[in-house]
């Protein structure tokens, strides 16, 4: 059994970071992460050729295959690594002052072998202030990868080590930092909640690319192929972008982040997309997202977002990119669901009305690692009468998840897998999914309200606002019994009282303060 | 025995145990009765308090468990004053299991020295004892102090009976207030039984309505099976409290029940209806009615008044935000930490309400509910709640008490949740007839004044307290005959 459903952990990978940790010196989180990654990445792509190198050498003499043929790599979705670029080769040399130089050549011999890789490999080890001893060290645990595993399972392991690393270091950047990364919780509920099992999955702010390996495991573990679905993304961040294009390499998805990092909002990569899902976890209350140069575009279908905060003009990008039966579930902060200022609210209004929006779910605290604020998550919808599911015209799903969660430590909470599958189940009930049986209000968690009652509510999506109150439990006493009780206590009470007052008359009286 | 009084070191007569340090990972927002006493379980001024308990849920060994009567300190303050460094609180006989946690001290007595554990704990509360803790404590933001610099304090302590006289005289005020505490909760567990009957749960429309043999509404199919065997039992007028006091009482003020007299049992439930009708809501009592909170309550908002002005501050009219609020089963409020001139409530937003106004608190810490115990302003941060009849004080407080979940849950705003006038047009309740509300008003009104009255007993009992403490603990106010007096008083 592994610990807890919920995390990338296998126990061992607390241990690693420690040790990868302690060799930081005095660089910083951010910096760091690219030496560690970097290696991590690297070390992948020569275990997964090693170990195709290793079958065809097998079957050298029976089936006459070349391992050093790199078509049979190619054929089988495997980067081709040329010698020197080897992990074995840089293992041996680990503890040579040249070192950095091996490791960048090794690196540049990969992008050259490998266009898909051109310009996303760190090629810096060779600078000076990198402590050629630690970055020894470093590939020596980083060695240690795998090694136990047999060859099918390393390829996970790295790509969990990978994934842990990422977290761990939005953790360790501390407030800002973590901008790319989503915790794992989040992304599975959204993916729980809209089940991308075929078509094209788009996240146009897609970070270090989080959302696309959570998809994949799922259509994974549901039994479906990994080419069922096809992957699209953009990301701004040059760094992050290299990130997630080594993130996917790692995991073997084939994705189609746009050839360059860019700005979703000045430069759209994907300009024709029409995705039939857009999973994203947007930044927050972005203010200076360039929203004065855009105010006229075609996306801004139901209102010009306002320059000074980008969440709506998220949510149309959104829309805007959907198939006629596409659905978005993405991360907002909570002030998305019921402002009114600048032309917010009547953005929001607009969208209500055009009968997009399908379920609202409002998260607990503390679930992020850099970010305080309350979020919550929202699911829009082209076509709420699609056949695929009932015909949820004019009707919404509400959900306060405020009270699930548990913390993990002081300061961090998550949800566990039976919360989100609690969560997800319940919206599969409402859409009218076969087998997730009949939806029910519950008052206090959930409720599906009609358009006009949220218009009563003036157009706020706020769950809390529709769910009610949790039924208060009746103690089950009858008023008799407990009036007897409490007057029987009430009446001691007046007796100690009295009892009470002579003695403290009596007492200020000896001082000399009698009445 | 003489009479003199000895100087001593604290360190001769206790010697301060540090306390666990119990592991973060297991402190716990579910209840259960294991608890750590942090600095917070220390009242400013001294003695216990349960604001915000920290439950364990992890390993305890047995050394660590607190037994009740013993004397703690705690050795490290987060406040900028130092408010509590230092200061002594006996562990209470509460049922909880309280858990000796780190930086809190407990004081284990020697037994050359006879000394009164009480005693001791009034004498961590002097003045003198406080600027030496203060005086040498260690850290900037974060206050500390430790057992040697506690040991090494030195005072003049009276020989034990003295010490038990004392002990008794200041303990019998504090017992006191602690009394007046726990009658306070009983005071209002009545005045909220009373109006969940009523209103809630409908009991007496229930019982009217099974005597008069109407159809009971399914929802509540168990409810009247539960008030059909009370009515079996006992006719709820021989027995019940609202009977007792209600043959005593004349009803006047505010709605005219001319022609009721005194009034019995039966006049009371004659008030209610004896059947049930639908709503939006379920059903009801038949002429009762589902609005909108706001259509019966006015909503006046606070204000400040300019923080420079310094004739605006400082003067008798008591000015409240939401550090203010009492707690849970205070239900009043009856003086506030900051007071304002009627200079500041004229050259400011800010009202004077009068007594009886709920007062909730709508941003920041949203949800805190008072009763003003006396007329007083209040800050933005609040809104002052009255019913618009103007008679119906305590209907509003229970209401709005009962409400605050619902306030909570739809609050709005995306770092804090706030309340904001729309809230309140958006919650519906089920509104009795007025007659009914000014009945509860009737008949809870002396439980809610003696509720207030204790509150007020308990200011004098602690300026009592406190005035005497210091006389009494340095011998400048003796007491006479110790000797006697701590036999006549069996202590």
């Amino acid at each position: 059994m592994e610990k807890k459903g919920n995390g990338a952990n296998l126990g061992f990978e607390n241990q690693m970071w420690a040790a990868a940790d302690k060799l930081r010196g005095h660089m910083d989180a951010s910096e760091y992460k690219h030496v560690v990654l970097g290696l991590i990445f690297l070390k992948y792509i020569s275990d997964a050729f090693q170990a195709k190198h290793k079958q065809l050498e097998a079957t050298m003499d029976t089936d006459y295959t070349d391992p050093e043929d790199r078509d049979e790599y190619s054929a089988a979705n495997i980067f081709w690594v040329p010698k020197e670029a080897r992990w074995t080769n840089l293992q041996a040399n680990a503890k040579q002052p040249t070192i950095g130089k091996l490791i960048d050549d090794a690196m540049m011999t990969i992008e050259k072998e490998n266009p898909k890789l051109k310009g996303v490999l760190p090629k810096d080890y060779s600078r000076p202030s990198l402590d050629k001893y630690r970055l020894g060290e470093l590939i020596d645990i980083i060695s240690k990868i795998g090694l136990v595993d047999d060859e099918s399972r390393s390829k996970d392991v790295l790509g969990r080590v990978y994934e842990y690393f990422l977290g761990r270091f939005s953790a360790a950047e501390g407030k800002g930092g973590g901008e790319f990364y989503t915790p794992q919780c989040v992304v599975k509920l959204l993916v729980r909640m809209i089940e991308p099992y075929k078509g094209r999955v788009f996240d146009p702010c897609c970070g270090s690319g989080g959302m696309f390996v959570q998809s994949e495991r799922f259509v994974e573990e549901h039994g479906g192929r990994l080419g069922d679905i096809a992957i699209y993304g953009q990301e701004s961040n040059p760094t992050t972008w290299r990130l997630a294009m080594m993130n996917l390499a790692i995991r073997g998805l084939d994705a189609d982040l746009g050839g360059q990092p860019s700005d979703s909002f000045h430069n759209d990569l994907h300009k024709d997309l029409r995705a039939d899902f857009v999973l994203a976890n947007p930044p927050f209350n972005m203010s200076d997202w360039g929203g004065e140069r855009l105010r006229e575009d075609a996306r801004w279908k139901y209102g010009v977002p306002p320059v000074n905060n980008a969440n709506f003009a998220w949510i149309q990008h959104f829309i805007h990119h959907l198939s006629p039966t596409g659905v978005a579930g993405f991360v907002m902060a909570n002030g998305s669901m019921s402002t009114n200022t600048s032309s917010e609210g009547e953005i929001r209004k607009n969208i209500i009305e055009a009968d997009l929006v399908d379920c609202m779910i409002a998260l607990p605290g503390q679930l992020f690692y850099t970010v305080q604020i309350p979020v919550c998550l929202w699911f829009l919808t082209r076509n709420k009468k699609n056949g695929k599911f009932r015909d949820r015209s004019r009707q919404t799903l509400f959900i306060d998840a405020r009270k699930m969660g548990s913390l993990i430590d002081r300061i961090h909470k998550e949800l566990s897998d039976e919360e989100i599958e609690k969560i997800a189940g319940n919206y599969h009930a409402w859409r009218g999914e076969r087998d997730s049986g009949t939806y029910e209000d519950v008052p206090g968690f959930c409720k599906s309200a009609t358009t006009d009652e949220i218009k009563e509510h003036g157009y706020v999506l706020t769950p809390g606002r529709y769910v009610g109150a949790a039924e208060v439990e009746d103690d089950g006493i009858p008023f008799e019994e407990k009036m007897a009780e409490l007057t029987a206590t009430l009446y001691e009470q007046f007796a100690e009282a009295d009892r009470l007052e002579a003695i403290i008359k009596r007492n200020l009286e000896v001082l000399g303060y009698g009445e | 025995m003489g009479s003199e009084w000895q100087e001593v070191s604290l360190g001769d007569i206790f010697k301060v145990k540090h306390g666990f340090a119990f592991k973060g990972q297991f402190f716990t927002d579910t209840r259960t009765s294991t608890i750590l006493v942090t600095p917070g379980n220390f009242a400013i001024g001294g003695g216990f308090q349960n604001p915000k308990p920290k439950y364990y849920k992890g390993e305890i060994s047995e050394e660590y468990i607190l037994k009740p009567g013993q004397v703690i300190v705690t050795m490290t303050d987060l406040s900028k004053e130092a408010d509590t460094l230092g200061y002594a609180a006996i562990v209470p006989d509460d049922g909880n299991i309280w858990l000796h946690n780190q930086r809190i001290g407990l004081l284990e007595f020697k037994d050359s020295f006879p000394t009164d554990s009480v005693f001791i704990n009034y004498l961590l509360r002097t003045n003198e004892y406080r600027s030496w803790i203060i005086g040498s404590a260690s850290g900037t933001t974060v206050k500390h102090t430790s057992p040697s610099r506690i040991h090494a304090f030195k005072c003049k302590i009276p020989p034990i009976n003295e010490q038990r006289a004392i002990a008794h005289i200041l303990g019998s005020l504090d017992d006191k207030i602690e009394l007046n505490r726990r009658m306070n909760k009983t005071l209002e567990a009545i005045a909220r039984a009373i109006f969940k009957s009523w209103f809630i749960d409908f009991d007496p429309v229930i019982d009217n309505a099974l005597q008069a043999g109407n159809p009971i509404p399914d929802s509540m199919a168990e409810r009247a099976e539960m008030r059909r065997q009370i009515l079996d039992q006992n006719q709820p007028s021989s027995s019940s409290f609202i009977s007792q006091r209600a043959k005593n009482r004349k009803y006047s003020g505010g709605f005219d029940f001319s022609g009721l007299g005194e009034i019995s049992i039966d006049e009371i439930y004659g008030l209610f209806p004896d059947s049930f009708q639908d709503s939006e809501l379920g059903p009801i009592p038949k002429g009762w009615e589902v609005v909108p909170l706001s259509e019966f309550l006015n909503i006046i908002g606070g204000g400040t008044p300019k923080t420079k002005v310094k004739e605006y501050w400082g003067g008798n009219i008591p000015w409240f935000s939401v550090i203010d609020a009492p707690s849970e089963t205070d239900v009043f409020v009856i003086d506030t930490e900051k007071h304002i001139t009627q200079l500041g409530v004229e050259r400011s937003s800010t009202k004077v309400l009068r007594k009886g106004t709920t007062i909730i608190s709508a941003r920041g810490t949203v949800g805190k509910c008072a009763l003003l115990g006396r007329p007083m302003a209040m800050n933005q941060s609040c809104y002052g709640i009255q019913g618009k009849n103007g008679e119906s004080d305590y209907f509003v407080y229970f209401v709005i008490k009962r409400q605050v979940s619902d306030l909570q849950r739809s609050g709005h705003g995306s770092v804090f949740n706030t309340i904001i006038r729309d809230t309140f047009r958006t919650i519906r309740i089920i509104l009795p007839p007025t007659k009914l509300t000014i009945l509860l008003e009737d008949t809870v009104h002396e439980l809610m004044e003696l509720m207030l009255s204790n509150l007020f007993e308990n200011l004098t009992l602690a300026s009592l307290r406190d005035i005497l403490l210091p006389k009494l603990i340095s011998g400048e106010l003796r007491v006479p005959d110790a000797e006697k007096f701590v036999e006549e008083a069996g202590v």
